[in-house]
């Protein structure tokens, strides 16, 4: 994997690579909107994701900015909630998904926001977005109400539809464009470096485990 | 159609499980030889009696199987030996025997060696790590290496599969409850190297350089970096029941490549060393038992008893192997064992190329009943084929040997059997394609795997597998007439050029059969179905026209034609290749091998034939005019029948034949042998003569030269390495040169005296008189008579005011005066570059044509000792006064010569004449010289008609060369009329002059004086420090013990007192160290 250069020289403009988590409830839609956005393709039945699908995208920003996307579509199924972390990690942006027609699905993804903003990257950017526009007669989130959110949590909002692939495009757009281009703080991913500054320091353990020190 | 990367071979079946617990102790039988000492292999626990979660690396079968049935549990390979851990804690050694036959797919000649080692018993006792010698597993020494206790997982570091630390050592990485421990394994110990505290422990780890991926019994993955000792969490457990059913679960980590991990839990997920997820995910129909990976490929055996293979870079399933129920244990990824393809062997064996079509080379190649011939020709081939099938020597077995194993990474355990999971060689699934003509489909396989190919295991067989693709798509289009893909094809598989000439009948001929010439056997069938290049095209035309063509396609003029331009095309497919073939094999660096000077024989000889059948002079003659393998036999014919004498005269020089070169460029050049293509043929005959040494060879065309060219005749001549003899006897080519000329004589010449310095007077002579005659050629030309008086006058005229000699004025003179430059060579030979030239029949040359050759004449006479006609000529005709003046201070060898030439001349002179004594006598000779000549001239001056002109002349000579003039000889010579003030410069100078030279005398004198007088003082003083010396009347010389009588003593410096004879005896016969004997 060469990934590990975020900018290539070549070409008339920059490249930039981003990589991006799709987070939510299950069956929110986070595998349809990667699907649209990626193939432009739409699956009425789709199979719950196991673990997580690995896909990429490239955009153009404009004549100079390309920004590659390395999508993790995480599982929303409860079992797979412990492997999140691991592709939130060192993420770029984020994007939380929830279902116009189920309530649950806005909680969930708060937890998602709050637990991103707790242990995610600090300058992650995160969208919010409301799937399923198509079924807007069995709405049970009014759009104010999932705005006022986004907004108080400082989220980009968008309602989008997978089915008729409405903002999709636009969705994945505005997060590349609200991306610190110029000012990505270069350990904001690290890549292919050592667990130089990361991690436990074995020699020297933290006294509050919570296993015995036999 | 997908293709199946891998093959299921089963190497070894029906293990003797149960015996082996009767068996036991089996001397070892086992022949392998043992290279490495180094013991590190992977312990093979058996947890059967209840290891209770104790990880061991080939325990996910724990609990699995009958348990009142041995089962294999694990399995190992290394090199050739493979080792078999069985559910009874036996350990089952084989080793596996290069095959050398393949009559069946499953190999049966194996040394079984089984052993009943003392493993169950120690191994009991949980996790305990022990180590043993490979391979046959002896115990290493306790004391040395200590068993580890506690151990829950171990690796080395997958990064130096096969290779050792600088010091020799191996790291083992060895897990615990608590803690990592690193174990640096030496060839006779083993001692930990660090540990690092490790808070939750692990039952499975894999370490790729510094990092360590572990994970404990409940999937908690973790990423340690051994050398800033820090570790991350990568995945946590999840609820694992509701994906695929309850059951025990072990996690599995393994390397990818590089830095990347593949973790192991509902899904695949590959991970950077960083701990990033990276690549994507693998997804298994069923929970993985075990994980190779054989890049870019990831082998997954699943619970379910089957082999699931995913492609890494994209993530795809590519094949799915089902294995019998509850067969498979394990996988266990080696460093390669061999296994035998026999389908290979059908297609890479090698067979003589020779041997197709050989029967039919008389065959003429005409239309009618080619079709039957081609038919009953095959048939006969056949047979031949048969005949041909000899043994093959060694080297050939050895490459069977290589080209039908595959080396297998990845093995199988099955209950009561090992099988190896052999990548399947591309070719097998393309040749099907191939043999289904879908020959785009096999290619796009074949250039894929080559973009593909890396560096591995595979990589040399993979090339053979490749060519034999591209080889037999080449001659499969072939078929076809598709020529130019086909020719692309060849190329690719780097096809033996001989084989595709073989395809030509009336160019088989060149291939050497003496030399080995191998063809894929797989290819051979293919090329003994082409027949020859005749029979492609007249099948092509059958299977294309038949039936509409009227009346028939042999005869029909419009399949004549396309017949004709399918056989041209083939002929140019042919000559591309070639050309293309002959470029890589020459630009290879390195001695060419014998193989290649053989091929590239065949290769050029055809490609003569067919540049000059098909007429394309310039490839032809770069081809041969360069360093090339052409046989003369084989071209010399085809050349000279084709008219192609110039292309053959270049065979010939190419072969160092230069007296046949010569002889077609000289029938060339007389229109014996006319070829347009030879141009500037005197100047190749002159080049080519000019690096010949062969003396005979070239007199007899540079004679012929000569009559043809002066100028390139003499330069063949002429050797411009002046270290190395001239080729042809000198005065032979003078005496052809002049006899037609004097360009190229004058040319020789020169070589000869200027650069060769010949010391023949004859050539110095020649060449002046050379000169001479190109004074007077120029003379002729010139239509005014009256040249070298206006000349004179004009120099008169110059000279009046300025300081210039005749010779300066001459080499002043713009360039397009042809005769001042002739002459100005002439002159400038007669004064500086020869003294050998006869002045006497100079002279005569001089006198005989009747011009006013005034210079030239004065230094004739200057070196016939004539000075006085010399000075003559100088004052009286040419009034060249300066040119006099300098004759007389040369001393007559040089009138005129520039001041700065003189002064570069003389000290390369003086360099010549080494002894200064040789040089002052030289100096005084030349001072002799002068003065002499000086007063020649003052005479001269004296003598002279105008007055006015020799008064100021002779006042000049006299105040600028006083101290040659002696004044009283002078005084006498003046006119008694001549004013005192006219002379008072010189009478001043001279007698300041010899004033000077008397005060310089008395100075001389004086400081010779003293000198004297400080030696005597020496002396004195020596005479006082020794005292007197007494010889008394009966004093014996020291020397020869006799009375001395006489007062002619000496007295040695030790004091000894010797008869003055014994002293000069000595220094005359002794050697110098007794010299020194000298008396106080």
């Amino acid at each position: 994997m060469s990934n590990s250069n975020r900018q290539h020289p070549q070409a008339p403009g920059k490249l930039y690579q981003f990589k991006l988590v799709l987070l939510g409830e299950a069956a929110v839609g986070k595998s349809s909107l990667v699907l649209r956005f990626v193939k432009d393709q739409f699956d009425d039945y789709r199979e719950s994701t196991i673990g997580a699908a690995f896909l990429t995208q490239t955009i153009h920003l404009d004549d100079n900015t390309t920004v590659k996307f390395e999508i993790w579509d995480t599982a929303g199924q409860e079992r797979y909630k412990s492997l999140a972390p691991m592709y939130y990690r060192n993420a770029n942006c984020a994007v939380v998904v929830y279902d116009i027609t189920q309530a649950s699905s806005l909680e969930k993804a708060k937890s998602w926001v709050k637990e991103l903003q707790r242990q995610a990257d600090p300058n992650i950017v995160i969208a919010l977005a409301g799937n399923k526009t198509d079924l807007s007669s069995r709405r049970a989130i009014e759009r104010e109400d999932a705005q006022a959110y986004a907004h108080d949590a400082g989220l980009l909002f968008f309602e989008t539809s997978a089915k008729t692939a409405a903002n999709v495009n636009e969705l994945f757009t505005s997060i590349a464009r609200k991306m610190p281009l110029d000012q990505l703080a270069p350990n904001s991913r690290l890549r292919g470096s050592l667990l130089n500054n990361k991690g436990v320091d074995l020699t020297n353990p933290p006294q509050n485990n919570n296993y015995c020190a036999c | 159609m997908p293709l199946t990367p891998f093959t299921l071979q089963k190497i070894i079946s029906d293990l003797a499980l149960e015996e082996a617990q009767q068996q036991s102790s089996t001397p070892s039988q086992t022949t392998t030889s043992a290279s490495s000492p180094i013991s590190l292999f992977h312990r093979r626990t058996n947890a059967n009696s209840g290891g209770a979660g104790s990880g061991t690396r080939f325990g996910s079968g724990i609990g699995w199987g009958a348990r009142d049935r041995v089962t294999v549990e694990t399995v190992e390979a290394w090199e050739n030996n493979i080792y078999v851990g069985t559910s009874d804690g036996h350990l089952i050694h084989y080793v596996l025997e290069d095959q050398t036959s393949s009559e069946n797919p499953i190999p049966k000649s194996y040394l079984i060696d089984k052993q009943k080692l003392g493993f169950g018993r120690k191994l009991v006792e949980h996790s305990t790590l022990s180590f043993y010698a490979l391979p046959e597993m002896t115990p290493l020494p306790v004391s040395a290496f200590p068993h580890i206790k506690g151990v829950t997982c171990f690796t080395h570091d997958l990064a130096k599969e096969g290779q050792t630390e600088t010091d020799g050592s191996v790291k083992l990485c060895v897990l615990k409850k608590r803690t990592v421990h690193e174990f640096s394994l030496l060839e006779n110990l083993v001692e930990c190297s660090q540990s690092i505290p490790l808070p939750h422990g692990g039952i499975v780890c894999c370490q790729y350089g510094s990092s360590l991926c572990i994970a404990d019994s409940t999937h908690n993955y973790r990423l340690i970096d051994l050398d800033c000792k820090r570790m991350i969490d990568l995945m946590s457990p999840q609820e694992r029941s509701s994906i695929y059913g309850s059951g025990t679960f072990k996690p599995i980590v393994t390397v990818i490549e590089k830095g990347e991990f593949l973790l192991n839990t509902t899904i695949g997920q590959f991970m950077s060393s960083a701990g990033e997820p990276v690549r994507g995910v693998l997804q298994w129909t069923s929970f993985p038992r075990a994980i190779g990976v054989e890049y870019p490929y990831v082998v997954a055996l699943l619970r379910n008893n089957t082999i699931e293979i995913h492609n890494v870079i994209d993530q795809n399933l590519v094949q799915t192997v089902q294995l019998a129920p509850a067969e498979a244990r394990t996988i266990s990824q080696g460093p390669g064992i061999k296994v035998w393809v026999s389908a290979l062997l059908e297609r890479l064996r090698w067979e003589n190329g020779f041997s197709y079509k050989d029967d039919d080379n008389e065959d003429s190649h005409d239309f009618e009943g080619e079709n039957e011939r081609a038919l009953s020709s095959r048939k006969s081939d056949d047979a031949s084929k048969e005949d041909s099938k000899n043994l093959p020597s060694t080297p050939e077995i050895s490459q069977l040997d290589f080209l039908a194993t595959v080396p297998t990474r990845i093995i199988i355990a099955a209950r009561d059997s090992i099988l190896a999971l052999a990548p399947s060689p591309l070719i097998l699934q393309v040749d099907s394609l191939l043999d289904a003509n879908r020959i785009e489909e096999g290619l796009a396989y074949a250039d894929e795997a080559v973009s593909r190919l890396t560096d591995n295991v595979h990589r040399k067989r993979m090339q053979h597998e490749l060519n034999y693709i591209y080889q037999k798509s080449g001659f499969i289009l072939i078929g076809e007439t598709l020529f130019d893909i086909a020719r692309d094809s060849l190329d690719r598989g780097h096809t033996d050029p001989r084989v595709v000439i073989g395809l030509f009948p009336d160019l088989k001929r060149l291939v050497d059969k003496d030399c080995s010439l191998h063809v894929y056997a797989g290819v051979k069938v293919i090329l003994d179905r082409l027949g020859s290049i005749d029979d492609v095209v007249f099948k092509s035309l059958i299977k294309n026209y038949e039936p509409h063509i009227k009346p028939n396609v042999q005869s029909s003029p419009a399949t004549q034609g396309l017949r004709k331009q399918l056989l041209a095309h083939a002929n140019e497919m042919l000559q591309k290749y070639l050309t293309k073939d002959r470029e890589n094999r020459k630009s290879s660096k390195g001695p060419l091998s014998e193989l290649d000077r053989n091929i590239l024989k065949a290769v050029d000889n055809a490609l003569v034939q067919l540049y000059t059948t098909s007429d394309s002079k310039e490839p032809l003659i770069s081809l041969l005019k360069d360093e090339n393998e052409c046989s003369l036999e084989d071209c010399e014919h085809i050349l000279s029948n084709y008219g192609k004498y110039y292309a053959l005269s270049l065979l010939y020089q190419s072969k160092k034949q230069y007296a046949k070169t010569l002889k077609i460029w000289q029938q060339m050049m007389n229109n014996e042998k006319p070829d347009p293509d030879f141009k500037d043929g005197l100047k190749q005959m002159a080049d080519l003569l000019t690096q010949t040494d062969d003396s005979d060879l070239v007199w007899e065309y540079a004679s012929w030269i000569i009559s043809k060219d002066q100028i390139l005749g003499a330069q063949i001549c002429i050797r411009p390495n002046l270290r190395k003899p001239l080729i042809v006897e000198p005065n032979k080519v003078i005496e052809a040169l002049g006899s037609v000329g004097y360009e190229g004589l004058t040319m020789y010449l020169e070589h000869l005296v200027l650069q060769r310095k010949s010391e023949e007077e004859s050539h110095h002579t020649k060449l002046l008189l050379l000169y001479i005659g190109e004074i007077l050629r120029e003379l002729e030309k010139d239509e005014d008579k009256s040249k070298l008086i206006k000349l004179t006058k004009e120099f008169q005229y110059i000279s009046k005011n300025s300081s210039m000699t005749y010779i300066s004025f001459l080499s002043n003179r713009p360039s397009d005066d042809g005769i001042s430059h002739a002459r100005l060579k002439a002159i400038m030979f007669m004064q500086q570059q020869s003294t050998r030239y006869e002045g006497k029949a100079i002279l005569e040359k001089l006198l005989e044509s009747k011009q006013d050759l005034y210079p030239e004449l004065a230094i004739i006479y200057g070196k016939l000792n004539e000075h006085e006609k010399s000075l003559h000529i100088l004052v009286d005709q040419l009034k060249d006064y300066r040119g006099a003046e300098a004759f007389c201070l040369y001393a007559g060898r040089m009138i005129g010569i520039n001041r700065k030439t003189s002064e570069l001349l003389s000290p390369a002179k003086l360099k010549r004449q080494t002894a200064d004594n040789q040089r002052i006598l030289e100096d005084k000779r030349l001072i002799g010289l002068r003065k002499a000549l000086f007063l020649k001239l003052l005479k001269v001056y004296l003598g002279m008609k105008n007055g006015d002109d020799s008064v100021d002349q002779i006042v000049d000579l006299l105040n600028k060369q006083a101290s040659y003039f002696d004044i009283v000889e002078v005084l006498r010579l003046l006119p008694e009329v001549w004013s005192i003030e006219m002379l008072s410069e010189f009478l001043i100078r001279s007698l300041r002059q010899s004033y000077h030279d008397y005060r310089e005398s008395q100075i001389l004198k004086g400081l010779l004086r003293g000198e004297n007088m400080m030696v005597n003082s020496e002396l004195y003083k020596a005479y006082d420090e020794v005292g007197p010396i007494v010889i008394t009347s009966n004093l014996p010389c020291a020397s020869c013990n006799k009375i001395i009588t006489d007062s002619m003593v000496l007295r040695q410096p030790n004091k000894d007192i010797i008869h003055l004879h014994h002293k000069n005896n000595e220094s005359g016969s002794s050697n110098r160290a007794d010299v020194p004997v000298e008396a106080e």
